[in-house]
């Protein structure tokens, strides 16, 4: 579903954050990214949909390739098409209601009809658990459900996977629950998902499979038993350490 | 996207920010009613010159000395005349070589009062040598006036149909000139001998203390000029001829008007550099909004690029934008413009000292079209920058909601 060779990312002349990633995930499949500040999760994440436009490297998604080096805006636009991203911050349109920001990549990107565009939003509004607040501003909503109006915003634009960037990192303590609930509905329905997330527990708890990420590599990639319960790598264990205690 | 969901999405933007839509409206349409009225104005003003030199017909004539600017003022402006000289001057000048064809015409102002139907300009013509007038009345089918008849002109509205008083006598209008957009157009028009009755008038004496000889005086000859004869060697010659001491001097038509000429050269020039100025402040006012409204709005597009729209989409939606404060404000603007002219169009011409503003519907519909055109035309101009920039940066610059 998601294949990734030889990613490589600098910023500016000589800050690399990401080098010579390789990396293959397969459909239904939950990754979560695991990994201390400053590592290149969110920015593998980003390169994933060319919101950040990777130095090097091929990305494929479903049946989409782009090489770095060689690569048009019409091949981006395609690859951006099969995933959809879950942004840490919400980044829901504050002048529309909880349905309409729903609504608006169906009526704007798929050039669905009002009326069709009107029945996804509410029924993926009803399965994030938002449809008593569907005409509700993002400025009347709590963080939480800010998110999980976001989330059934990514899954509106029907993309092969959907990618999750902190999803709960902006939240209140109180309101992580109810986002990674939504999250783990999500996976339990086989959708394929990469997550980059601190929730150690839930990342232990939903995804099929965990990556450690540490100074721009992949550290270490195995399921949440080998990874979470079993670390092997020095630098895992202590981030394990410090983020459960 | 297609378009017209482009331009709803802008449709949408805008109506979003109302207030800072409405003030880049108002840019605009400060600049369409610069330019729709001063437009009109000008060229109102350059249209009048050229009737009022066509509808003369002469290509030289003799005032008195110093005089030029009042006649021109008169013939331009509607600005009333009285100024005479005698008629012994006729004969020296017919004699000169090069002219067709002389004729006098009498200027006499008529008063404010009750004694007079309308204040207006009253011009006494020679049947036996005019070469304007009676032109004028062929070509209107109109009947040479006798004694006692006159001519109006097509803006005057005599009380009584059919008869026109001045100084307490009445007068038989016997024909009304067709519209010129001229000052012609509120002028009465006699004969001589007509003339003499009016000077000869008791009411003429207790208002001027005299009943001159109408006969004997002249406000200005009116000449033509043989063909291919330049009439300024004609004046020239005249002048040439006359004493240095005497109190006419000739003065080719172009010669008369030019003044008012230059006037209108340079207002229209100060108005084309207005309107640049205020074109360019528009520019550079809407720029400033666009572009601060497209750092506000960074992340909004960054989310509408993550969601797959395309970046010319994205650019078009701030092109639509500008395109319809574009439209609206000139809409808005010509539609005030004329409504102004419609309602103050007189007032303006009086203030402005303009023969007559042009308020065809055609016209209008054509310089409001134009406005409109330029309207978008720099609106889109000015949304050029923010359209570029939101298509030219990179997403990630722009979902982080960072400075374009």
């Amino acid at each position: 579903m998601v294949e990734v060779q030889h990613l490589s990312k600098t910023f500016g002349a000589d800050t690399v954050v990401l080098k010579d990633i390789n990396l293959h995930v397969k459909k239904n499949e939950v990754v979560a990214i695991l990994g201390p500040s400053g590592t290149g999760k969110s920015t593998l994440l980003r390169c994933l949909n060319y919101l950040c436009e990777p130095t090097s490297g091929i990305i494929r998604v479903g049946n989409v390739t782009v090489d770095a080096s060689k690569h048009t805006r019409r091949e981006v636009r395609n690859l951006r098409r099969q995933s959809a991203m879950v942004f840490q911050n919400y980044n829901l349109f504050k002048n529309k209601t909880a349905k309409q920001n729903v609504m608006e990549a169906l009526l704007t990107v798929q050039k669905k009809s009002r009326s069709e565009a009107e029945e996804i939003a509410l029924k993926l509004l009803d399965k994030v658990g938002m449809l008593d607040r569907k005409d509700f501003y993002p400025s009347k909503m709590s963080g939480g459900q800010q998110q999980r109006v976001g989330i059934a915003r990514a899954m509106a634009v029907n993309s092969d996977v959907l990618l999750f960037d902190e999803p709960t990192s902006a939240l209140d303590p109180e309101l992580v629950g109810e986002v990674l609930n939504t999250i783990k509905t999500l996976a339990e329905e086989n959708a394929t998902m990469i997550l980059v997330t601190h929730e150690v527990r839930f990342a232990r708890n939903v995804a099929s499979r965990v990556i450690f990420m540490e100074d721009g590599q992949i550290a270490a990639d195995g399921t949440p038993e080998e990874i979470i319960d079993h670390p092997d790598n020095p630098r895992l264990q202590r981030f394990l350490n410090f983020i459960t205690n | 996207m297609c378009r017209a969901n482009v331009l709803s999405v802008a449709r949408n933007n805008l109506q979003r920010r109302s207030v800072r839509s409405w003030i880049m409206i108002f840019f605009v349409f400060v600049l369409a009613v610069a330019l729709f009225l001063g437009t009109v104005l000008a060229s109102s003003m350059r249209a009048g010159l050229d009737k009022t030199v066509n509808r003369l017909g002469a290509d030289v004539m003799v005032v008195p000395k110093e005089y030029e600017r009042d006649m021109a003022d008169a013939l331009f402006l509607g600005e009333m005349c009285d100024f005479t000289f005698d008629r012994d001057w006729i004969a020296p000048i017919t004699q000169i070589d090069g002219i067709a064809a002389v004729s006098p015409q009498l200027y006499m102002e008529s008063l404010a009062a009750s004694c007079c139907s309308a204040q207006t300009q009253l011009i006494a013509f020679d049947p036996d040598t005019d070469f304007i007038i009676t032109s004028w009345l062929a070509d209107d089918d109109i009947p040479m006036p006798k004694r006692g008849e006159m001519i109006i002109g097509h803006d005057i509205e005599p009380e009584t149909p059919g008869e026109i008083d001045f100084f307490d006598q009445p007068y038989k209008v016997v024909g009304q000139l067709e519209k010129t957009g001229t000052n012609y157009d509120v002028c009465v028009f006699m004969t001589y001998e007509t003339a003499q009755d009016i000077m000869s008038s008791d009411k003429w004496y207790e208002v001027f203390r005299e009943n001159p000889d109408a006969s004997q005086l002249i406000s200005s000859l009116t000449i033509r000029t043989e063909e291919g004869v330049d009439p300024k060697d004609v004046a020239r010659t005249i002048n040439f001829h006359l004493a240095d001491n005497c109190p006419i001097a000739a003065y080719t038509t172009n010669g008369i008007m030019s003044g008012a000429m230059d006037t209108v050269v340079s207002m229209t020039g100060y108005s084309t550099v207005l309107l640049v100025m205020i074109g360019l402040l528009v520019v550079a006012a809407l720029v400033c909004i666009f572009t601060i409204t497209i750092n506000e709005r960074a992340r909004e597009f960054g989310i509408l690029a993550a969601l797959g729209i395309h970046g010319k989409t994205l650019s078009g939606i701030v092109l639509s934008e500008g395109l319809l404060i574009g439209a609206t404000g000139g809409v808005l603007g010509s539609a005030f413009s004329v409504a102004i002219l419609l309602i103050f169009g007189n007032s303006f011409a009086t203030v402005m000292e303009l023969p007559k503003l042009n308020k065809e519907p055609l016209y209008l519909l054509i310089v409001g079209l134009i406005c409109v055109a330029l309207s978008v035309l720099i609106s889109l101009a000015a949304s050029l920058y923010a359209a570029g920039k939101v298509n030219r940066h990179h997403l990630d610059t722009l979902i982080r909601g960072e400075e374009l």
